[in-house]
């Protein structure tokens, strides 16, 4: 049997299914904004109702929004020093257009020249200390091609202040130094609150008597590793959507649709082809700020807020007499999911369309039409803590190499071999949907590319 | 005269990647570094083409990578280091600064080196686009290219008594050999000079077009007002080509630049057309099945279709719901002297 956990905001879901999808157990809970009790009561309603069979469990998988959450209240974040190696300093500040309640959490910066340098690092390791940080970002030049003072540094930081996390800034890959930097110092700042929340899961499990291994689902909607998924929380931003935007097809027993994902006041349009949502942008942004992290690509319609909530409850032909603005409203929300839907539509070959999240039940009836497929799958509303269970693991490798000595060709050979590697030691699985993108740089002697295997 | 501020940089960023046609690099590290170092109060003197008398202008542009450029962490210091080189040289030294290309990284990063050396900006550049050879700028007409000072942080020279196509090529090869990128100080000349071939007012059209994208309204709203910011430039007519999505991305690398094309499917409930663009390092050249829709030097920008905001040719994606628009460009670039500058591979 498999564990979907899903942690929102305000609810939490769990889903327990077996290997060929059938689901056994699912609970929803929604004890206001405390995600913790949330997930404990979800797992002793889960945990009740197979009693004795804990043991059973073979996976356990959690995706969690505390990620865009610990943004939100920035005094959980930690205290980040900023180190970067390059050949020279720069005028450059970092973090330069931050919302500046996030830039506070910035408590120095310092300008490594080399990582050879003795009296350099004695001095690195003084100013750390006296500016009371608990996390590390270390940034350098070039890091996509060649990470080893990255490296080297991160070790030696580790051995002489081991209560420091450190982020390095090639497992964010990527080029574009402002972007890298970006994304290791949220990451870094993040890291403490995912320490947190790990300890407390499997305080919860224990409790259970479950021993099973956990995974954690990424931006892209693939699955990590808890290991990787405290080194780098940055990655579990946006997860739930892009896991929601998945489950809407292993519900409906799908590969290419249209899905429509209704949350408590908006919602989410997506194409999904070959069980994979598009993304967006190489430079996307979190709150604003540019990162190398790439997102879903989906078409975001608001409804008025907290609205969407009063509609279950009306009797639509009623109601237009007593509150005409209501229905108004819940009418041009309608529409506008409608045109949205209309515009990503290919074509040709229409997809079905699969609506799922918390309020799918409520706008089924008003948006369905003969002239489509519509589908309100079984437990639509558990559509992400059900996708959890079914979504591949996933490994990327993006790194910028020299043309110079082998071939395109053989370049990308190697680089899927290295993610295969990765993907063969988390666990004996399918490989599948490997996928190969390619960016030509201009300008150099010897032919240069980024290459990104996912 | 005019005065820029640190508020301003921001939109003069976004309208500089707007006239960069996809190509010339993305502002975005220039403009951080301009923010990490000026203040609130702080401003840069800008001389409108009636301002221009008697002064030396030296244009400052970045040559090569931009992407190796945002790569590498520049000191911020580059610029200035190619204008001293070029001053210790000539022993002359300029009241001015202009941009050698209003499109792209090369659209902001004067505004740098003007503000590090407290030098006032000409409002206008030397090419009212971004392009691809050094040789193709209008400022070509009016004054030679060297003696150029090129800047790297592992290697510095002018040269100097080399025609202008040589020249280039030449540059071509140091940037090739060092690190991808350099700062390059060239075509300076006299302002009675420059002053005759540059494009004007282009600065003032960049920040403009920032202004109108970043603006709370919908995208039909700032096409208009966009439309009409055009119709009182340097420039021609704004067309809305089409709003569609791309559907699919081919790049490749062929003789020194980026080239591709992407496919571009129109959103329309009824008639819907399959468009192709092309590009090289910037969009070059927009079809649908049976017919040219738009070419250079005409401007052709891709823009977000929700907001307006340019895209580069070297990051577009799959899935992307975009709106293209041609820009006609100044007159000057599609003069029989421009058209030979062009021409490739001579």
């Amino acid at each position: 049997m498999r564990l979907g956990i899903d942690v929102g905001r305000s609810y939490t879901d769990a889903v327990l299914t077996s290997e060929n999808g059938r689901i056994f157990a699912r609970t929803k809970s929604t004890r206001g904004e405390d995600s913790v009790e949330n997930t404990k009561l979800a797992l002793s309603t889960i945990f009740g109702q197979i009693k004795g069979n804990e043991a059973s469990i073979k996976g356990i998988f959690v995706c969690s929004s505390h990620i865009e959450q610990a943004l939100n209240e920035v005094e959980r974040l930690a205290k980040t020093y900023l180190v970067r190696i390059s050949p020279m300093p720069s005028i450059l500040q970092p973090a330069v257009d931050w919302p500046e309640d996030l830039q506070d959490h910035i408590v120095g910066t310092t300008h490594f020249s080399s990582t050879e340098d003795d009296q350099e690092w004695e001095e690195l390791v003084v100013k750390i200390k006296e500016s009371d940080a608990q996390s590390i970002a270390v940034v350098g030049v070039n890091s996509p091609m060649d990470a080893e003072s990255e490296r080297r540094l991160g070790a030696k930081i580790t051995v002489k202040l081991p209560e420091l996390a450190v982020s390095l800034s090639h497992q964010f890959g990527s080029i574009g130094f402002i972007e890298r930097e970006n994304t290791t110092l949220l990451n870094a700042m993040l890291r403490p609150a995912t320490v947190l929340s790990k300890n407390l899961l499997h305080e919860i499990l224990s409790d259970y008597g479950v021993q099973a291994p956990v995974w954690i689902a990424k931006h892209d909607g693939t699955l990590m590793t808890e290991s990787e998924a405290l080194g780098s929380p940055i990655k579990t931003i946006a997860s739930n959507r892009a896991m929601a935007f998945q489950g809407a097809g292993e519900l409906a027993r799908l590969t290419n649709y249209v899905v429509v994902n209704v949350g408590e006041n908006e919602a989410g349009v997506a194409v999904v082809k070959n069980g994979k949502v598009d993304e967006a942008s190489l430079a996307m942004r979190i709150d604003g700020i540019r990162t190398t992290i790439s997102l879903p690509s989906y078409e975001h319609v608001e409804a008025i807020p907290e609205r969407l909530k009063e509609y279950e409850r009306l009797d639509i032909e009623r109601q237009k007499i007593q509150h005409p603005n209501y229905i108004d409203d819940f009418q041009l929300f309608c529409s506008n999911v409608r045109s949205v839907i209309e515009r990503v539509q290919p074509r040709y070959d229409e997809l079905p369309i699969v609506l799922v999240g918390s309020r799918s039940e409520t706008l089924f009836p008003h948006l369905e039409s003969r002239y489509e497929t519509w589908l309100l799958p079984d437990a639509s509303n558990y559509s992400c803590a059900y996708g959890l269970c079914f979504a591949m693991v996933g490994s990327e490798s993006d790194g910028i190499y020299h043309l110079k000595d082998s071939s395109k060709q053989e370049v990308i050979e190697r680089e899927m071999r290295k993610a295969e590697i990765c993907l063969n030691e988390k666990a004996r699985f399918l490989i599948r949907d490997q996928e190969v993108e390619e960016y030509p740089f201009c300008y150099l002697d010897g032919e240069i590319s980024r290459i990104r295997v996912s | 005269m005019w005065k820029l501020y640190k508020r301003d940089i921001s939109a003069v960023a976004i309208g500089a990647k707007f006239l960069g046609c996809g190509g010339g690099g993305d502002p975005f590290i220039v403009e951080m570094l301009i923010k990490s170092v000026m203040n609130d109060e702080e401003s840069i003197q800008v001389l409108e083409w009636q301002d221009l008398t008697d002064q030396w202008i030296a244009p400052i542009a970045i040559i090569g990578s931009p992407e190796f450029y945002s790569e590498q962490l520049p000191s911020g210091d580059e610029g200035r280091s190619s204008l001293k080189l070029y001053e210790e040289y000539t022993s002359t030294e300029p009241q001015a600064l202009i941009s050698l290309e209003i499109g792209g990284l090369n659209g902001i990063s004067p505004i740098l080196t003007a503000l590090r050396s407290r030098l006032p900006i000409v409002d206008g550049d030397g090419m009212g686009r971004a392009f691809p050879k050094l040789k193709m700028s209008v400022l070509n007409l009016a004054v030679p290219l060297t003696p150029a000072a090129v800047y790297t942080h592992n290697y510095q020279e002018v040269i100097d008594f080399v025609p202008n196509e040589k020249a280039s090529e030449y540059l071509h090869s140091v940037v090739q050999q060092n690190g991808g990128f350099a700062h390059l100080t060239s075509y300076v000349g006299n302002a009675k000079k420059i002053s005759t071939a540059m494009i004007p007012g282009t600065l003032t059209v960049a920040k403009a077009i920032g202004e109108i994208v970043e603006k709370q309204i919908s995208a039909s709203d700032k096409q208009e007002q966009l439309q009409k910011m055009f119709g009182n430039s340097i420039y021609g007519k704004v067309e809305w080509i089409l709003s569609g999505v791309i559907e699919q991305v081919e790049r490749d690398f062929y003789d020194g630049v980026v080239t591709g094309r992407c496919l571009v499917r129109e959103h329309s409930v009824q008639d819907y057309r399959m468009v192709t663009i092309f590009f090289e390092n910037e969009f070059v050249y927009v079809a649908s099945e049976h017919d040219r829709l738009a070419t250079t030097p005409d401007l052709i920008v891709v823009c977000e279709m929700e907001t307006l905001r340019p895209l580069m040719a070297s990051t577009i994606q799959k899935g992307t719901e975009i709106t293209i628009a041609k820009v006609a460009c100044p007159s000057i670039l599609k003069t029989e002297k421009m058209r030979n500058l062009y021409k490739r591979n001579d």
